[in-house]
């Protein structure tokens, strides 16, 4: 084991100059490794398994928003899929996640149906991933027009990829007997849904 | 009326045309022939992954839009 060599006067009254008057490495001390510089923010971390370096963090960071804002009125009344909402997005990384975040204003007509909602990950105009969100939004068991608002949904997303993404948030009508709504309104302007996707640094 | 009782009365006056027609109306109910055509796309089929295949032209003769008016000035 290689020792640290105090020079002459490295020692005084209760302290080491540790700073000009030491050479060499030194060993991990009983008690382990407790000191380094760094600048303010900045944070220990190990670069080895006895060593210490100041490093910012990067993991877990959000590194590029985009956004959809979306005043479209849409009425769908089939059990199939119609997208109503979207947002692209690139990542920087493969290894990186998208935290997509929406807002969409749905609801049904007047008889007995409810509103499915699915998110897709769309890549190169295919669908490559599905997430479900709810099949029975909107339902009252009745023939009210009924509106439930602001839905809300969350996707934390590992799309291992760099290339370009859109993420499709896409509605149907659960029994085809009548319409569900996408930003269903009374007056002109009252009315918006959003979706929002951000890239996290793994 | 508010858009969203029009938006009741539209769809209802379809239904009762023609019950299994399946579409999309966009930017808002239609209030006259012009938008009739340019606000609703047609549901003709659907994707391996049932997403809707949509189409400009109305495939179904029953639904133009004097019949379809004429059937919401009834309701």
């Amino acid at each position: 084991m290689a020792f640290a060599t105090i020079g002459t006067r490295g020692i005084q009254a209760q302290s080491v100059d540790l700073t000009s008057k030491v050479t060499g490495t030194l060993p991990v001390p009983n008690g382990g490794l407790g000191v380094a510089s760094g600048t303010t923010g900045q944070f220990l971390k190990f670069t080895g398994t006895e060593t210490l370096a100041s490093s910012a963090v990067s993991a877990g960071k959000v590194l590029q928003v985009q956004h959809t804002k979306d005043t479209g009125y849409h009425a769908v009344n089939s059990v199939s899929f119609v997208t109503v909402l979207e947002v692209t997005i690139t990542p920087s990384s493969s290894s990186n996640s998208i935290l997509l975040i929406g807002s969409p204003h749905i609801g049904k007509n007047t008889n007995n149906t409810t509103v499915i909602e699915r998110c897709f990950r769309v890549v190169g105009g295919s669908d490559v991933a599905t997430q479900v969100i709810s099949d029975i939004s909107a339902k009252d068991g009745g023939t009210g027009q009924n509106m439930i608002g602001g839905s809300s949904f969350q996707w934390y997303d590992s799309p291992s990829t760099t290339s370009a993404i859109t993420y499709q948030y896409r509605i149907a009508s659960y029994s085809d007997n009548d319409v569900v709504f996408f930003n269903l309104y009374n007056a002109g302007g009252a009315f918006s849904s959003q979706i929002t996707a951000m890239e996290i640094s793994a | 009326m508010t858009h969203a009782d029009l938006t009741n009365k539209f769809h209802t006056a379809v239904k009762n045309i023609k019950a299994d027609a399946k579409y999309v109306v966009s930017t808002k109910t239609p209030e006259t022939e012009e938008e009739y055509s340019s606000n609703v796309k047609w549901i003709i089929g659907a994707t391996e992954n049932n997403t809707a295949i949509l189409s400009d032209t109305n495939p179904h003769s029953e639904l133009t839009w004097t019949k379809v008016k004429e059937e919401m000035d009834k309701l």
